[in-house]
């Protein structure tokens, strides 16, 4: 079974969507939640 | 064969996952607030120059949000052994940290007599109190108001455990009656504990 298609275009589309929303998540959803959880809290209480 | 391929390929995903953190913890959230801090010092250095709000019987209250729910600046903080040069915004949540410096609420306000505290970020976010363990007894610590000007001096460090908010009452061992604590995380690069440095304000100059 193929992952991305054959074509080179639609390839290279295919793989960019991927790689860009990956990061996206990481950027706004992980990213934020690592840092307000594990490295910064620099308030009391 | 293909094994040892495929686990590679995962490390080196893994790895450039990372590395996109350290970009993001160093680079990212630091353009984000200094964006913030370059409209709140201009912000600040406009309301400084309106006469208004500069005579020291000013009692009006400061606005702590602009009308569309962004911190307004507060005051500003110097702290020139470590060159800190930063606007202070009301309220210590993640969201207003996001701006710099933040002014706990529940103490007094910086024009009060009393204890004021401001929590920092030590790691991203421009990171504004990444030096504070440099400071030792005897450094100045400056807050300008529109009000006035105080130097406070450092008197003592101090390593808490997060909860130990009992700090923000001021250091116990001073006598002054009006004191500024910062506080920030330690070690660098945790939020394991909090650095608390104490200080005394010493001297007051009035706008004129």
């Amino acid at each position: 079974m193929r992952l991305l298609p054959a074509k080179r275009g639609p390839k290279i589309a295919t793989i960019l969507i991927v790689v860009l929303g990956y990061a996206a998540v990481l950027w706004f959803y992980v990213f934020p939640y690592l840092d307000r959880t594990f490295i910064n809290r620099p308030a009391l209480g | 064969m293909k094994t040892l391929r495929t686990t590679g390929n995962v490390f080196i995903f893994l790895g450039l996952s990372i590395l996109f953190f350290v970009l993001y913890e160093l680079v990212g959230t630091s353009i984000v607030t200094k964006a913030h801090q370059h409209t709140l010092q201009a912000q600040f250095d406009q309301e400084l120059a309106n006469p208004a709000t500069l005579n020291p019987a000013f009692t009006g209250t400061i606005k702590v949000t602009d009308a569309s729910g962004h911190p307004t600046a507060l005051a500003r903080l110097l702290i020139p052994k470590i060159n800190v040069n930063v606007i202070v915004v009301e309220g210590v949540t993640l969201d207003r940290l996001a701006y710099g410096p933040g002014h706990y609420p529940q103490t007094k306000k910086f024009d009060q007599k009393g204890v004021a505290a401001v929590a920092g970020h030590r790691t991203g976010w421009s990171a504004p109190f990444f030096n504070l363990d440099k400071l030792v007894r005897g450094d100045d610590v400056i807050i300008e108001t529109l009000k006035a000007t105080y130097t406070y001096r450092v008197t003592d460090t101090e390593v808490v455990t997060p909860t130990h908010s009992e700090v923000l009452n001021g250091n116990p061992k001073s006598h002054a009656t009006t004191q500024l604590v910062l506080t920030t995380c330690t070690p660098k690069f945790t939020a394991k504990n909090r650095l608390i440095v104490f200080t005394d304000l010493v001297k007051t100059v009035l706008r004129k």
